[in-house]
């Protein structure tokens, strides 16, 4: 199939797909067959668009499914609501967090945040360490620094959210830092 | 349908994600509207300057010829140690040569015509970039920024726990609550993959700073061009050794002749007239997301080869490609509008996420009048304080305050959203609370 026939083809299954989904997602039962239509339709699309034109191909793709979204969303914007509930009445009044609370808020950031980022840079430089080791390129190596910090910091700060307690939080931190250390101690950074 | 999540978890991840989001929400707002914004940076210079001189294409020798012109209008100063020709694209048809100490446009003969004036995209462009502070610290906070927006999502995800089954439920109208939650869960869900695509290459640009740095101080002895050489390539011997200026024509007609589907949006012209200069070009490939390729070129037009962005390593086209899915130049016209109208749903995604942690303090007893005005003056004040900054470039001109007049209407807005509520509740409570109904 030429290029551009693949690509059209891609980025007219992907709004199929998602008209598809909204039709299964708007029953009152599960419709497991259209639910697998819509999502392989999605899949399908995004796929024959990579093949036609890589990246630019699957870039154009996802703006064709997110636009065919934003329409039906937009419909149903401007659909009269089926009943108006009321807002509940405001419950009695909580006191405030006092010192503490900001102690605690302030000890979480410094975790979630510059202590994670750092946990994530050594990740990113470790990962590095490996790929160098194991003869990948220098560019793609370096360039997954570039790419890594700024997936595996949120990650973790998000994990470090979800922690029950201090202790965890600081344990998931140090294992990970642990974890990422051993290939970059034992490798370095050899450029 | 049986949730994703366990109700703990959904619980876990709703704190973590207000956590986050009240952290970030101002600025984070500040990134999205000016990230919309500028998603027209070339259409806003052409707005800016509509006299420039404008062309399809420009005749090799008048590229020559502009260079001749410019360098000799510099003679009376140091001499520059790069020169950048803006060759006509379709986004930004217009001719300009930009040295170390200035930039102007030049006809389709090469004479210099008028200086550059686009103060107003890149004071915009600064904004969006690094909230107009030096580029260190406002580049790895707007880096930040965009690194949580990641964190945000994910833990969005987990705080949403009848995500495809509410996917198209928007009950707008009923002008509550619930409508408020509803905006902001079904943008951000159809958005994903646009927020995630504009965070992590926002942030990979962003945290540069400190990725970059890390890895050269571990890797390259703190050499961060040595760091990048792999990648985008590296800088030849300087000789310092007066030499006469290269011609760039025949290097033109190379790139014509040899590669005529790429198209040339640079000529950069490195250490000009001395013996170490030499030539590079920037060549946009059609139907791709790489910003483009850099072919080298000997100050003889000997061509010495390309770097690798369009078909070296995968790291090399992964990096190339950062700048373009950022900032939506990859596809006309269709995909800015689509950038543009996915950028606004950002924009509301972080306001109503704000919103909805009020209206939540509010169900507790806890309204928040002040941080809720606040919060409104924010939201109008930054978009009209950017409005207010293009009606002064376009009465005042290109010498326009424009950083101070953002920040004094964007505060003198906001500060007057939360006088107005405090007289109001002097007034009584209900007034002073006024429902977000989108």
């Amino acid at each position: 199939m030429p290029g551009d026939a693949m690509l059209w083809l891609g980025c007219a299954l992907t709004p199929g797909g998602v008209t598809i989904l909204r039709l299964s997602w708007s029953r009152a039962a599960r419709s497991a067959r259209l639910n697998t239509l819509g999502w392989g339709m999605l899949a399908g699309g995004s796929l024959l668009a990579g093949m036609a034109e890589g990246a630019w191909g699957v870039a154009v793709d996802a703006l064709f499914a997110m636009g065919t979204a934003a329409l039906f969303i937009a419909r149903a914007a401007l659909e009269q609501p089926r009943s108006v509930r009321r807002t509940p009445a405001p419950i009695r009044a909580i006191a405030t967090g006092g010192r503490g609370d900001w102690a605690r808020g302030g000890a979480t950031f410094l975790l979630a945040g510059p202590v994670a980022l750092a946990v994530a840079v050594a990740a990113a430089l470790a990962a590095r360490s490996l790929a160098v080791g194991w003869r990948s390129a220098e560019a793609d190596a370096n360039v997954m620094v570039l790419a890594l910090v700024p997936l595996v910091w949120p990650l973790l700060a998000f994990a470090v959210l979800m922690a029950r307690g201090r202790g965890r939080q600081i344990t998931m931190l140090i294992a990970t830092f642990a974890a990422v250390s051993l290939p970059l101690f034992a490798l370095g950074g050899q450029p | 349908m049986k949730p994703l999540f366990a109700k703990d978890t959904v619980r876990r991840g709703v704190a973590a994600h207000s956590a986050i989001g009240l952290i970030c929400c101002a600025l984070l707002y500040l990134i999205c509207v000016t990230g919309t914004a500028i998603v027209l940076y070339e259409e806003w210079q052409r707005l800016e300057q509509p006299g420039a001189p404008e062309m399809q294409a420009i005749a090799p020798s008048a590229v020559d010829a502009a260079i001749a012109n410019v360098v000799a209008s510099e003679a009376d100063r140091e001499p520059t140690t790069h020169l950048f020709v803006h060759m006509p694209t379709d986004a930004l048809p217009r001719t300009t040569v930009t040295t170390d100490t200035q930039a102007v446009h030049v006809d389709g003969k090469g004479a210099i015509v008028v200086p550059e004036e686009n103060a107003w995209a890149e004071f915009l462009l600064a904004l969006h970039y690094r909230l107009n502070l030096p580029p260190v610290w406002g580049m790895t906070l707007v880096g930040l920024f965009g690194a949580m927006i990641v964190a945000l999502a994910v833990s969005g995800i987990v705080a949403h726990p009848r995500i495809f089954r509410d996917a198209f439920r928007l009950r707008a109208r009923r002008r509550d609550d619930v409508a408020t939650l509803d905006w902001h869960n079904r943008l951000a869900v159809w958005t994903l993959p646009f927020a995630l695509a504009m965070a992590l290459t926002g942030a990979m640009i962003g945290l540069f700073y400190i990725s970059g740095s890390s890895l050269a101080q571990i890797a390259y002895g703190g050499d961060g061009d040595a760091a990048l050489a792999p990648v985008f390539g590296a800088e030849p011997e300087a000789d310092d050794t007066p030499a006469p200026l290269p011609r760039v024509a025949p290097v033109l007609r190379y790139m014509a002749r040899e590669y005529p589907a790429v198209r040339v949006s640079y000529l950069i012209l490195h250490d000009p007239g001395t013996r170490g200069q030499h030539i590079q070009i920037i060549g946009e490939h059609d139907r791709r997301l790489i910003f483009g390729e850099y072919y080298a070129f000997a100050s003889d037009g000997t061509f010495r080869g390309t770097t690798g962005l369009a078909d070296g390593t995968l790291g090399q086209q992964f990096a190339a490609s950062i700048y373009n899915l950022h900032f939506g130049n990859y596809g006309g016209l269709p995909v800015m509008i689509a950038y543009i109208l996915f950028g606004i749903a950002l924009s509301a995604v972080v306001a109503t996420g704000t919103f909805i942690w009020l209206d939540k303090q509010a169900r507790k007893g806890r309204p928040r009048r002040t941080i809720r005005a606040g919060w409104w003056g924010i939201t109008i004040g930054v978009p009209v304080a950017i409005v207010t900054t293009l009606i002064a470039r376009l009465t005042w001109g290109n010498e326009a305050p424009f950083v101070a007049i953002f920040w004094i209407v964007t505060l003198a807005i906001t500060a007057a959203a939360v006088h107005r509520s405090r007289r109001a509740g002097a007034r009584g409570p209900a007034s002073a609370t006024p429902g977000f109904a989108p």
